[in-house]
C-alpha cells in the first residue's frame, strides 16, 4: 500500500481545519480570525476566572481537614470537566455539517490528483486537530492555574497534577466529541440522504436542548459530588464528568474504590465511543462520498405538506400581498434554514431547560402557570434574534429593487409571523397542559391570558424593528451582550413570574379580567399610535446594518449635522447633459 | 424616457464611472458594453437605484428617480449579473415572493408564475429548492421575476449567463418583442454578437468613461469597420490578444 503524500496530507488537514471556521454559523460575513478569537476568549473565560474567584478559599486549604479539603476540590474539578464536555459538545453540534466533507470539498478535491485515502486521512487529522486545539484553547489556562492555586506539595507532584488534569480534561472532551461523531456516523449509515437531512435538523435541535439542560444540571451535581460519593449514588455512575473525575483522581494516586470504579467506567466509555466513532465514520465516509456526489443539493423536489401549510396560513391571515409575501418568506426560511433553526432551538432550549429544572420541585399548581410564559418568552426572543441574522444576504437585492411604499405591511408580516409561527403552535402544543390541570373554563381563561400576554410581548419586541427578517446584514458584536442579557434577565423574571402570579390572581375572580383586558386594549392602541407616529415621520427599511465604530463618541457632531445637513447635494455642481457622444477618443 | 445625466460614481480610491450620460427611449434597446472593470455593473447599480451616484442623476420621464423612487422601482424589471437568489425557496416560491412584494393579485400572479415556468421549461423543477438549480435555471427564474409585473423599463445585466442555446435564442427574440411593446431596455453584456443583433443603440465604456455611443450602423460607418467586434477591439482593447494567449501558453509550459 502506498504511503499518503505528507505534503498533500498537511495541506488537506489545514484546509479541512479552516473549513470548521468557514461555515454559516461562524463566519457571519466577518473576518474568521476575529470571530474565532472572540469565541475562544469567551469560552476560555470561565476557566480563567474560577481559580481567581476561589483563590482566597484555596488559601485556607491547609487549615482544613482532608474530609473538607478534598470534596471542595472534587466539586471544582468536576465543574471544569463538565464545562469542558459541554463546550466540546456545543461546538461539535454547531459543526455537525462539517464533520464530513461536503459537496464543495469534493467538487474542489476530486478533480485533483489526490488519493481518496489521503482525503480521508486529511479529514480525520483535521477532526483530531479540532478536538485538541479547542480543548487546549478553552482549558489551557485553567489546567495550569487550578492545580497551581489548589495543589499543596512539591514541584514534581504539581506538574503531575497538571498533567493528570490535562489528560482527564482531554479525555472528557474527546468523549463528548466522539459521542457526537459516532451518532452522526450511525445516522449516515442507517438513513437515506433525504431522511438524514431531515433527521439531522431534529437531532441538532435535540442536542442543543440536552446540552442546555445539562448546563443547568451539571453544576448542581458537581457541587454534590462528595455526598453522592459517600452514598455511592447511581447519579455519579450516570454522570459522565464524574467518570473523568475518577480518572483524574486515580491518575493522581487515589485508591478509593468509588473513584477506581468511575475511572474504569471512563476508560470503557472512551474506548467504546472511539470504536463506534471510528467504525461508523469509516463506513459512513465511503457511503457519504458517493451519495454526496450523486445527490442533488438542497433537498428533494416533492411538495412538502408543512411548507404547503405555511403558504396557506400566509394566504389566509395576511390580506395584504406584501405582508403575505413577508410572512411566507419568514415561515419558509425558519422551516428550512438549519442555521436559524438551530439558534431558535437554542433559545427555546433555554426556556425548556429552565422549566425542566425549576418546575419539578414546585408543588403549587398555580406556579406552573409560568411554564408556558417562560418557554414563550424565550421562543419569541429567539425569533426576534434570528430575524436579525441574514439568510443569503446578497439575495436581498430583490427586496431592495421591489421596495414599495408599504414598508409597514412588511413589518406587520413580521408580527404576524411571530404570532402564527411562534405563539399559536406553542400554546396549541401546551393546551393539554392547561386542560389537565384546570377545569375547561379556567383552562380557557388561562390560555387566553397567556396568548394575550404573548401578543403584547411581540409588540414590545418589534417596536423598534426596521428590518425585513433575514434580509439585513448582521455585524457581530454590535449589541452590548452584557447589558442586553441583564436587561433580558430582568425582563424575563418580571414577565414569566409576575405575569403568572397576576394570571393566577385574576383567573380566580374572572371579573378581575375585565380591567385587565381593558388595559390590554389601551396598550394595543398605544402600540398602534406609536406605529402611526413612526409612519408619519417616514419608516425606511434597513438592509445594511453598520457595525459600531471601534471608538464611540458622544455624537454631538452628528446632532449638529442632522439639524443642518438635511438638504440634497447642491444642484449647481451638476454638469450639463450630453446624452449622445459619438466618439470620445 | 430613461436618461443618465453626467453619472459619476467614486469609491474610496477609484472612480468606477466618470461622467457618463445616455438616454434610452421606449422601443429602444441600448447595448452597454465594456471590458471587466469598465464600470458597467456600477452604472447598472445606479440605474436600478441600488447605488447612489457621487455626482449626476438618473431621470425617468424627465424627473429624477430619487424624487419618485417607489414609482420608479414599480416600473423597473431587473436581471442582475449575479444570480443571487434564496436557495431554500423553490423557483415557484421565489416568484411568489417577488410577485407579492410587488403587490400583484394572487390569482393572476399564480397563473403568470405557472405560465412563465412552463415557457422557460422549469415546470418540472418548480417545487425543487433553488439550491438544486443549475446556473441556467437560476437565470430563467431571474428573468421570470423581472417580467412578472409587466415593467416599463428593463435592465438586463449579462442575462445570457448560463443559458442553453435554445433559451438564448428565445431570449434574443424576447428582447426584440419587449422592445416592440414599447419597453425601455438597457442590455449590458459581453456577448457582442447578441448585442449587435438585438440592440438599437450601443454604448461602449472604457475605464469608466464613454468610448462610443451610437447605433451599430452609425458606428460601423464612422469607424469603417465591418462588425461590432472589430469596433469594440479598436476602441477598448489595449493588448494584442494573440500575443497574450501565446504568453499564457509559455507560462503554462515553463518549469
Amino acid at each position: 500500500m502506498n504511503q499518503p503524500d505528507l505534503s498533500q496530507l498537511g495541506a488537506l488537514v489545514r484546509h479541512f481545519f479552516g473549513r470548521f471556521f468557514d461555515n454559516e454559523f461562524v463566519a457571519q460575513n466577518t473576518e474568521i480570525q476575529v470571530t474565532v478569537t472572540k469565541m475562544l476568549a469567551l469560552l476560555a473565560s470561565p476557566g480563567i476566572i474560577l481559580p481567581f474567584l476561589r483563590y482566597t478559599t484555596y488559601l485556607g486549604l491547609d487549615a482544613m481537614p482532608p474530609e473538607m479539603r478534598y470534596p471542595m476540590l472534587w466539586s471544582d474539578r468536576c465543574l471544569y470537566l463538565s464545562f469542558s464536555m459541554l463546550v466540546m459538545g456545543a461546538v461539535t453540534v454547531i459543526e455537525w455539517d462539517a464533520l464530513f466533507p461536503d459537496r464543495r470539498d469534493y467538487a474542489t478535491l476530486m478533480s485533483l490528483p489526490i488519493h481518496s485515502r489521503t482525503i480521508f486521512l486529511g479529514k480525520v487529522g483535521a477532526l483530531a486537530l479540532f478536538l485538541i486545539a479547542f480543548t487546549a484553547s478553552v482549558n489551557l489556562v485553567s489546567t495550569v492555574t487550578f492545580p497551581a492555586v489548589s495543589y499543596r506539595g512539591a514541584w514534581p507532584g504539581l506538574v503531575w497534577t497538571m498533567a493528570a488534569h490535562a489528560i482527564s480534561i482531554l479525555a472528557s472532551s474527546a468523549f463528548a466529541f466522539l459521542f457526537l461523531v459516532a451518532l452522526e456516523g450511525l445516522l449516515l449509515n442507517i438513513l437515506s440522504v433525504r431522511w438524514f437531512r431531515k433527521t439531522s435538523a431534529y437531532v441538532q435541535g435535540a442536542m442543543v436542548f440536552v446540552l442546555l439542560w445539562l448546563f443547568l444540571l451539571f453544576p448542581n451535581i458537581a457541587s454534590s459530588v462528595a455526598q453522592l460519593k459517600a452514598q455511592n449514588s447511581w447519579v455519579l455512575r450516570a454522570f459522565p464528568p464524574a467518570w473523568f473525575l475518577g480518572m483524574n483522581e486515580v491518575l493522581t494516586g487515589s485508591k478509593d474504590a468509588v473513584f477506581v470504579a468511575l475511572a474504569h467506567r471512563a476508560e470503557i466509555a472512551l474506548a467504546l465511543v472511539l470504536l463506534v466513532a471510528g467504525l461508523s465514520y469509516t463506513v459512513a465516509y465511503r457511503r457519504h462520498v458517493r451519495r454526496t456526489l450523486e445527490s442533488t443539493e438542497g433537498g428533494d423536489a416533492t411538495r412538502n405538506a408543512m411548507h404547503e401549510r405555511i403558504g396557506l396560513v400566509a394566504d389566509r391571515v395576511a390580506p395584504d400581498s406584501v405582508e403575505r409575501g413577508t410572512l411566507a418568506f419568514i415561515g419558509k426560511t425558519m422551516a428550512r434554514s438549519a442555521k436559524h433553526r438551530l439558534f431558535l432551538a437554542a433559545y427555546a432550549g433555554v426556556g425548556f431547560a429552565l422549566a425542566a429544572q425549576v418546575m419539578p420541585a414546585v408543588r403549587n399548581r398555580d406556579a406552573w402557570l409560568s411554564l408556558p410564559l417562560v418557554v414563550g418568552f424565550f421562543l419569541l426572543s429567539g425569533m426576534r434574534f434570528i430575524f436579525t441574522i441574514p439568510s443569503e444576504l446578497p439575495a436581498n437585492w430583490q427586496f431592495r429593487v421591489s421596495d414599495t411604499n408599504r414598508q409597514r405591511a412588511a413589518l406587520n408580516g413580521t408580527r404576524t409571523a411571530m404570532l402564527w409561527f411562534g405563539v399559536l403552535p406553542l400554546f396549541l402544543a401546551l393546551s393539554p397542559f392547561y386542560f389537565v390541570w384546570w377545569s375547561p373554563g379556567v383552562a380557557l381563561a388561562n390560555l387566553a391570558f397567556s396568548v394575550t400576554i404573548s401578543a403584547l410581548l411581540i409588540e414590545t419586541l418589534t417596536m423598534e424593528l426596521r428590518k425585513i427578517p433575514f434580509t439585513c446584514s448582521y455585524p457581530p458584536g454590535k449589541a452590548n451582550v452584557t447589558i442586553l442579557w441583564v436587561g433580558y434577565w430582568v425582563g424575563f423574571l418580571l414577565y414569566a413570574f409576575s405575569m403568572a402570579n397576576l394570571e393566577s390572581w385574576m383567573v380566580k375572580r374572572p371579573r378581575r379580567l375585565i380591567p385587565f383586558y381593558l388595559l390590554v386594549a389601551i396598550l394595543f392602541g398605544g402600540f398602534e399610535w406609536w406605529r402611526r407616529r413612526a409612519d408619519a415621520v417616514g419608516v425606511s427599511l434597513i438592509f445594511d446594518d453598520a457595525a459600531d465604530p471601534a471608538v464611540l463618541t458622544l455624537g454631538l457632531g452628528e446632532i449638529a449635522w442632522t439639524t443642518t445637513a438635511t438638504s440634497r447635494p447642491d444642484p449647481s455642481v451638476r454638469r450639463p447633459s450630453s446624452s449622445r457622444v459619438s466618439r470620445v477618443e | 424616457m430613461l436618461e443618465a445625466r453626467s453619472l459619476t460614481k467614486r469609491y474610496t480610491t477609484t472612480t468606477a464611472v466618470d461622467d457618463v450620460s445616455f438616454t434610452v427611449k421606449p422601443y429602444e434597446v441600448l447595448g452597454y458594453l465594456g471590458p471587466n472593470g469598465s464600470g458597467k455593473s456600477t452604472t447598472v447599480n445606479v440605474i436600478t437605484a441600488l447605488l447612489e451616484p457621487t455626482r449626476g442623476e438618473v431621470l425617468f420621464e424627465g424627473r429624477s428617480i430619487q424624487s419618485q423612487l417607489i414609482e420608479y422601482k414599480r416600473r423597473l424589471g431587473y436581471v442582475p449579473e449575479q444570480a443571487h437568489l434564496y436557495p431554500h425557496l423553490t423557483g415557484r416560491e421565489y416568484l411568489q415572493l417577488v410577485g407579492r412584494l410587488r403587490g400583484l393579485a394572487k390569482k393572476s400572479l399564480d397563473r403568470k408564475i405557472d405560465d412563465l415556468l412552463q415557457l422557460f421549461s422549469l415546470g418540472a423543477a418548480r417545487h425543487s429548492p433553488i439550491a438544486s438549480y443549475s446556473k441556467g435555471m437560476r437565470q430563467k427564474v431571474l428573468i421570470s421575476a423581472a417580467l412578472l409585473h409587466n415593467p416599463d423599463i428593463l435592465v438586463f445585466d449579462e442575462p445570457l449567463s448560463g443559458l442553453d442555446v435554445t433559451t438564448g435564442l428565445v431570449f434574443r427574440d424576447l428582447v426584440k418583442s419587449l422592445a416592440r411593446e414599447g419597453k425601455i431596455i438597457l442590455y449590458s453584456s459581453h456577448v457582442l454578437e447578441v448585442v449587435e443583433k438585438v440592440c438599437t443603440h450601443v454604448m461602449i465604456l472604457r475605464k469608466g468613461r464613454i468610448a462610443a455611443n451610437d447605433t451599430v450602423e452609425a458606428l460601423r460607418n464612422l469607424m469603417h469597420l465591418p462588425s461590432l467586434e472589430d469596433i469594440f477591439s479598436e476602441l477598448v482593447l489595449e493588448q494584442d490578444t494573440e500575443t497574450t494567449a501565446n504568453s499564457i501558453v509559455e507560462v503554462m509550459k515553463s518549469a
